[in-house]
């Protein structure tokens, strides 16, 4: 090969490279539908309705997910919507899906910005999370996906701690170990994600962002562990009940 | 004479026990209906906060969501207290 071409060849190749370490992939949410049934109570009627409407201003939020080098954020971006800001319960939504999520593959250092009464650094590492590769592929657009599953350490009102299952789809054509909510770790990037009754998929890729992306990493509130920030959270039980609710 | 006191006496009290035996069986009942009622309102307010807290809603929102729902499931009329959780 003359010089010139080799020249040429590794010039396209490293942009290339150079162009996958740094982007933004922009996710988004759909939400399970509740059926309602006619036998179902007034007040479960009730409660899937506002449940199915408030779902409609979730699915239509839109969330970054920034890389460069080694370290990523994810986060909602607060300045896109569909015109659904002046929705009832807009607001709400908003503050649920307001935490920040950042992860540094070089340092395996993972942390959960999340505001409730206060702000806190929820940290942990990528090495917590374990995934199981199945054979089950699918065409995600282009893309050849395979499906992982894992489980997490969950706290929740009324179950308290409990494992969660985790469903993902990566697509090894994307070499990137990434996907939302600080879920990666698989040799591809996470196309899509299920947790509970949310599906985060894949909007867009963009492997050559204009605008510089800078990742800065989240420093304001409390650090604190994961099971230290569970241990914070209540439990209702059925014997604790009333003083929860009706009481 | 002695007789119609004595019959009269019988019949009323029979009357009397038999009303008290009646009324206290229909409040046993009512309370049971009730307490069936109240522990399946806990169990559906159970399973539904759940599904909020599945779809990512905030403590706060999945107890308010609660307490309006068990309210509902009792009984009340709750229509106009749903938005108070999600605004």
């Amino acid at each position: 090969m003359r010089p010139i071409y080799l020249f040429i060849f590794c010039f396209f190749y490293f942009s290339a490279i150079d162009a996958q370490n740094k982007g933004n992939i922009v996710y988004r949410i759909v939400t399970d539908e509740l059926k309602s049934q006619e036998n179902h109570s007034q007040a479960k009627q009730s409660f899937y309705k506002l449940m199915n409407s408030m779902s409609l201003i979730r699915d239509s939020l839109y969330f970054n997910l920034d890389f460069k080098d080694s370290e990523s954020l994810f986060y909602l971006d607060k300045g896109k919507n569909v015109g659904m800001s002046n929705e009832r319960g807009y607001n709400s939504i908003i503050k649920s899906f307001s935490s920040v999520f950042y992860r540094n593959n070089d340092t395996k250092e993972l942390i959960e910005q999340v505001s409730t009464d206060r702000i806190y650094l929820i940290t942990s590492s990528t090495k917590d999370l374990k995934w199981e590769i199945t054979n089950e592929e699918k065409k995600i657009n282009q893309y050849l996906c395979y499906k992982a599953v894992t489980t997490i350490k969950a706290r929740s009102l009324t179950k308290g701690d409990h494992f969660k299952k985790i469903q993902a789809w990566f697509c090894p054509e994307i070499p990137l170990n990434l996907g939302p909510n600080n879920f990666g770790g698989l040799p591809g990037l996470i196309f899509e994600l299920k947790i509970g009754m949310l599906t985060y998929y894949i909007e867009s890729l963009n492997f050559n962002p204009k605008a510089g992306t800078e990742i800065v990493k989240p420093t304001k509130g409390k650090e604190i562990t994961r099971d230290e920030y569970f241990s914070l959270k209540p439990v209702i039980t059925k014997e604790n009940f009333k003083e929860y609710i009706g009481g | 004479m002695k007789k119609i006191v004595l019959v009269t006496f019988l019949f009323s009290f029979g009357l009397t026990f038999g009303m008290i035996n009646l009324d206290n069986s229909i409040v046993k009942e009512n309370q049971t209906a009730k307490e069936v009622t109240a522990n399946d309102c806990v169990d559906a307010t159970f399973e539904q906060m759940e599904v909020a807290d599945d779809q990512g809603f905030s403590e706060a929102q999945v107890t308010c969501l609660g307490n309006v729902f068990y309210a509902g499931c009792m009984g009340w009329n709750v229509d106009d207290l749903w938005d108070s959780c999600v605004n």
